[in-house]
């Protein structure tokens, strides 16, 4: 809270008692002036030339100045001078009594410092009221000089709290891994804090999920929703939870905590680990677009929901779309503060005019800095009306690896122990519920095999896949050898899974010891028809196109994969050792 | 077959008149709706519509959204237009409310949103 300080702001405070320093070298002015001054309650010092003036104003700090001119030793130029450079940010009128009379004499009072100047012989009454009159404008330099103060500290203040918050809410709301080679991003608040949010974490399985958020409002009270956010975004990307998962539990938290009227328009994207496909939930942020690698018509993909933090999630709609990307596409995301950017005439930057940039068949790798020199360009350094962020994500599988292949496991494995676990899910459950997070959380939990979690969290994922999508839901992946079939397989999934009725899956883990490594053994059984597993292998193994890396790449990292029964049971051995720290095995 | 109103949107924050145009449509899917990012654009798009009900931001750069309203009495003295605003000042609400205008608080909620709805059936009725 700011204080001010008590102004006294009575008109009879020239009769207030203060202390007052009379400088004159004529013993009679002293006195006469003493007794005047005495008689209305003041505290008289007097010096009888100007060194000993300003000795005793250093000793005693008066408020107001008496000053002959013509003194012995120093005179009272000189005197008023040295007092106003000790007086530091006090103000103590000087007053210059003398019996001179030329103008050049006062003209140098005023230069040497003096506040007034009073002619010889003087009237007490005139005296008195040019000190009430100083006295005034003392008070009032001392009330602005404590207001000033006040002002200065709660500044001070504020902007340490500033700082302090502002290190919290970056450690919270972290880049994740958006230094990524194949990420392009410009962020660009118009105060310390972003009301935009721009997010990016590594699934388990690789690949990259992506989240961009654009609060309404700007600065500090927009910025507050980013940090629940942030942390749900990272700790289920963590878990292996869907981007669906995630729109769900962050609408959920900011329905409960965001005043109405406040939300957060947001991207999420999903990348998978090949850099082929890409789930996307848009709800409130501008068409997402995909630029080919030679430029010409742009793929769109245009908000489907409402922003987070609107409705409650019983009205949340968290279907995604999910389409494929060629090697060499670059899908862009931005907030408003893009395409509203004003130019100083109030015009603004505009979707049409990004798409110009977007369009034109510039080399790839140069349109981001085109795009961010136009906007600053356009914006011809008038004032940011909002926060400002755009992304630029590469499907380049190569680098994607690259980026991922950085990544250390932190935590250490467990010593190899004996157990199993059996989960058998049925249609109700499969339906609504993606078991594979919790169950790399178990295996985490009992084996700590943190390392190994992305080969594991692969392994299981497509198996599940498999045994989910074809086993039960009877689809084809020769449909996603073609754009539009990859679509339409994926529309399918989502029909087919809906409406699942019958039907289950059994997923069991047993860990065995052998010697000093352990051997983790996963079996995945459906009640599905099966297929000749025999008959089909060369099938699987050039089946790597469209459908994410597959079996090969399963085979890759297992010790031993085989199929049983009717082809509807598929069990995979996974061997590791304790102390092992690179992973032999090779990712095509 | 009958009657389906047509509702101006008119606001340069694309957020804002994506939101209005989901509560409308959410609540009435078969009404029409025109948007424009600015008063130019909304006189343009306006000249040979009828228009029941207008959602006009107050605050936007060029035309101001009370000088826009002004104008659009005049060409559609039929429609019920309301104001969009974040910080509504009293004189400025005495102006518009003594030219039959109404308000929508920003930001805007599916509250306020329908809150105006249910003032134009009221006039319609």
């Amino acid at each position: 809270m700011l204080s001010a300080p008590v102004v006294p702001n009575n008109p009879t405070a020239s009769s207030a008692p203060f202390t007052i320093l009379i400088a004159d070298d004529d013993r009679i002015n002293r006195t006469v002036l003493n007794t005047m001054l005495k008689k209305d309650g003041h505290t008289v010092y007097m010096a009888e030339n100007g060194q000993e003036a300003v000795t005793l104003f250093e000793q005693y700090q008066p408020d107001l100045v008496l000053m002959d001119v013509m003194m012995p030793y120093m005179d009272g130029y000189e005197a008023t001078s040295r007092i106003k450079a000790l007086t530091g940010e006090r103000f103590v009128p000087v007053i210059f009594l003398s019996a001179m009379t030329d103008t050049q004499a006062m003209v140098h009072c005023v230069e040497c410092g003096g506040d007034d100047f009073l002619h010889k012989p003087y009237k007490h009454a005139i005296l008195k009221a040019k000190i009430a009159a100083l006295e005034r404008v003392r008070q009032l330099y001392t009330t602005l000089q404590a207001q000033k103060n006040a002002l200065a500290s709660h500044h001070q203040r504020l902007q340490r709290e500033y700082e302090v918050a502002e290190k919290l809410f970056s450690t919270i709301v972290h880049p994740g891994c958006l230094d990524a080679p194949h990420l392009k991003y410009l962020l660009s608040p118009m105060a310390i804090f972003n009301g935009d949010l721009l997010l990016a974490a590594r699934k388990p399985s690789g690949g990259l999920h992506i989240m961009l958020g654009d609060f309404t409002g700007h600065g500090l009270p927009a910025a507050v929703g980013a940090m629940p956010v942030s942390d749900v975004f990272y700790a289920m990307t963590d878990k292996g939870y869907a981007i669906s998962d995630i729109v769900a539990e962050a609408n959920q938290k900011l329905k409960a905590i965001l005043p109405t009227g406040v939300f957060c328009a947001a991207v999420l994207l999903d990348l998978d680990a090949t850099y082929s496909q890409l789930t996307v939930w848009n709800g409130g942020l501008p068409d997402i677009l995909v630029r080919q690698p030679s430029g010409g018509p742009l793929r769109r993909l245009r908000s489907q929901h409402l922003p987070l933090g609107v409705v409650d999630n019983t009205r949340l709609d968290r279907s995604v779309e999910v389409i494929e990307l060629m090697p060499g596409e670059r899908v862009y995301a931005y907030t408003d503060g893009v395409i509203e950017a004003s130019a100083p005439n109030g015009e603004m930057f505009s979707q049409p005019r990004l798409e110009v940039y977007l369009t034109q068949d510039w080399a790839p790798e140069q349109v981001f800095e085109m795009i961010c020199d136009g906007l600053t360009a356009f914006h011809a350094g008038g004032p940011q009306r909002d926060d400002l962020t755009l992304i630029e994500i590469t499907c380049d599988a190569r680098l994607a690896n690259q980026a991922s292949s950085d990544a250390t496991a932190s935590s250490v494995a467990k010593a190899p122990a004996c157990w199993h676990m059996a989960l058998e899910l049925d249609a109700i459950t499969l339906r609504t519920l993606d078991p594979l997070p919790q169950i790399i959380q178990i295996l985490m939990a009992l084996q700590g095999l943190h390392a190994h979690r992305k080969r594991l969290y692969t392994i299981l994922a497509e198996l599940f896949a498999n045994a989910l999508e074809h086993g039960l839901l009877g689809l084809d992946s020769g449909l996603k050898h073609t754009p539009q079939g990859f679509v339409a397989y994926y529309t399918a999934r989502e029909q087919r899974l809906a409406a699942l009725e019958h039907g289950w899956i059994t997923i069991s883990l047993a860990h065995t010891v052998i010697g000093t490594a352990g051997q983790l053994t996963l079996r995945i059984e459906d009640s599905g028809p099966g297929f000749d597993y025999q008959r089909c292998q060369p099938d699987l193994v050039a089946n790597t196109t469209h459908s994410g890396r597959g079996i090969p790449l399963v085979r890759a990292l297992c010790q031993a994969l085989t199929y049983h029964g009717t082809g509807n049971c598929v069990e995979a051995v996974y061997v590791w050792s304790p102390g092992e720290t690179n992973v032999s095995h090779h990712e095509p | 077959m009958s009657y389906v109103p047509t509702v101006l949107i008119v606001d340069d924050s694309r957020l804002s008149r994506m939101m209005i145009r989901t509560f409308i449509t959410q609540a009435h899917p078969d009404w029409s709706i025109i948007e424009a990012s600015n008063g130019q654009e909304a006189l343009e798009k306006t000249t040979t519509e009828t228009v029941d009900l207008m959602a006009i931001d107050l605050n936007m750069p060029g035309m101001d959204g009370l000088t826009l309203a002004t104008q659009l009495q005049h060409t559609h003295p039929t429609a019920y237009i309301t104001l969009v605003t974040a910080n509504i000042q009293e004189s400025v609400r005495h102006r518009a409310a003594a030219a039959g205008m109404g308000f929508i608080a920003k930001p805007v909620s599916e509250n306020s949103v329908l809150a105006c709805l249910a003032s134009l059936e009221n006039r319609r009725a």
